[in-house]
């Protein structure tokens, strides 16, 4: 363990730090360059004012993480109330269910379903290619499924508590993370896989 | 569950997204493995909604060579650290 990670703060030394780490972070969970700069700001900023409520039973990194991922929660409120009123101009389509099952029987059609992409399940895409495509694949996707998406995907923030900041029902969640893996799974077989 | 979801590949896929997530049924479990074993597709989805996981988690945090797949520019890094020297002088 680093000496950072015992009770002292050393605001002095967090960009250094921790400023790589929360800014992937974050980008990771909103997938906007600038929203996700000023996320760290915000969080830099609040945590300064908090100091005095850090008690060292975590370490600084994890403080930290845990005053962004609050302020990550609050811009997915936030966005999500005011998206509401503009979901139906919306540029960003949801794709239906019957764009890739047949209606009666509820097969894949032939020529929607899943190709063999060729890489081995236990590797991961990790190249810029991939990341760049995966972002693009991501910003078609309708902003609410994107969020729930990635927030579940990167698996630290509890179901409900994402259901209630995009203020959606639990059984909808699902059926949300569901669409958003169909569409996102095309989208990158349709650019990257074949390209 | 339904006998007619043995066939469906809607079904089971949103199992597979679940099955990720959290713990499925023994009904859920058995319809799934089934409807895999003689479904060329869903075996895809599955496996690609996997990759996509383990993906998405590796690029949000350090690669081997210790690069993160981000770095914020060093106008931004310049400002963060001034605010924060700011707020420290004059709390």
């Amino acid at each position: 363990m680093d000496p950072q990670t015992t009770s002292l703060l050393q605001p002095a030394r967090w960009v250094d730090n921790y400023g790589d780490y929360l800014y992937n972070y974050a980008y990771f969970r909103v997938n906007k360059q600038e929203l996700a700069e000023d996320l760290v700001q915000d969080t830099f900023l609040s945590a300064l004012k908090a100091q005095e409520g850090f008690k060292g039973e975590a370490s600084e990194k994890t403080w930290l993480t845990g005053i962004l991922r609050n302020k990550i929660i609050d811009h997915y409120k936030k966005a999500s109330t005011q998206r509401e009123k503009q979901e139906l101009d919306n540029s960003r389509p949801a794709v239906s269910y019957n764009y890739f099952f047949e209606e009666e029987g509820g097969h894949w059609t032939d020529d929607r379903g899943p190709k063999e992409w060729g890489v081995n399940a236990g590797n991961s895409m990790e190249s810029k290619e991939f990341f760049k495509i995966l972002n693009a694949c991501l910003s078609k996707l309708p902003e609410k499924w994107a969020m729930a998406f990635s927030l579940k995907t990167l698996d630290d923030v509890q179901g409900d508590k994402i259901c209630k900041a995009l203020d959606i029902s639990s059984s909808n969640f699902w059926v949300i993370i569901h669409r958003a893996k169909l569409q996102l799974r095309e989208c990158i077989e349709k650019n990257w896989i074949r390209a | 569950m339904k006998l007619k979801l043995f066939h469906n590949c809607k079904e089971a896929t949103l199992l597979i997204s679940k099955r990720e997530e959290t713990e499925l049924s023994f009904a859920e479990n058995f319809f799934l493995r089934i409807h895999i074993l003689y479904c060329k597709f869903c075996r895809s989805f599955s496996k690609q909604s996997r990759l996509l996981k383990q993906s998405l988690l590796s690029l949000n945090q350090k690669n081997e060579k210790g690069e993160y797949t981000l770095n914020l520019s060093d106008e931004k890094r310049a400002l963060l650290k001034k605010e924060i020297e700011r707020h420290l002088k004059n709390p």
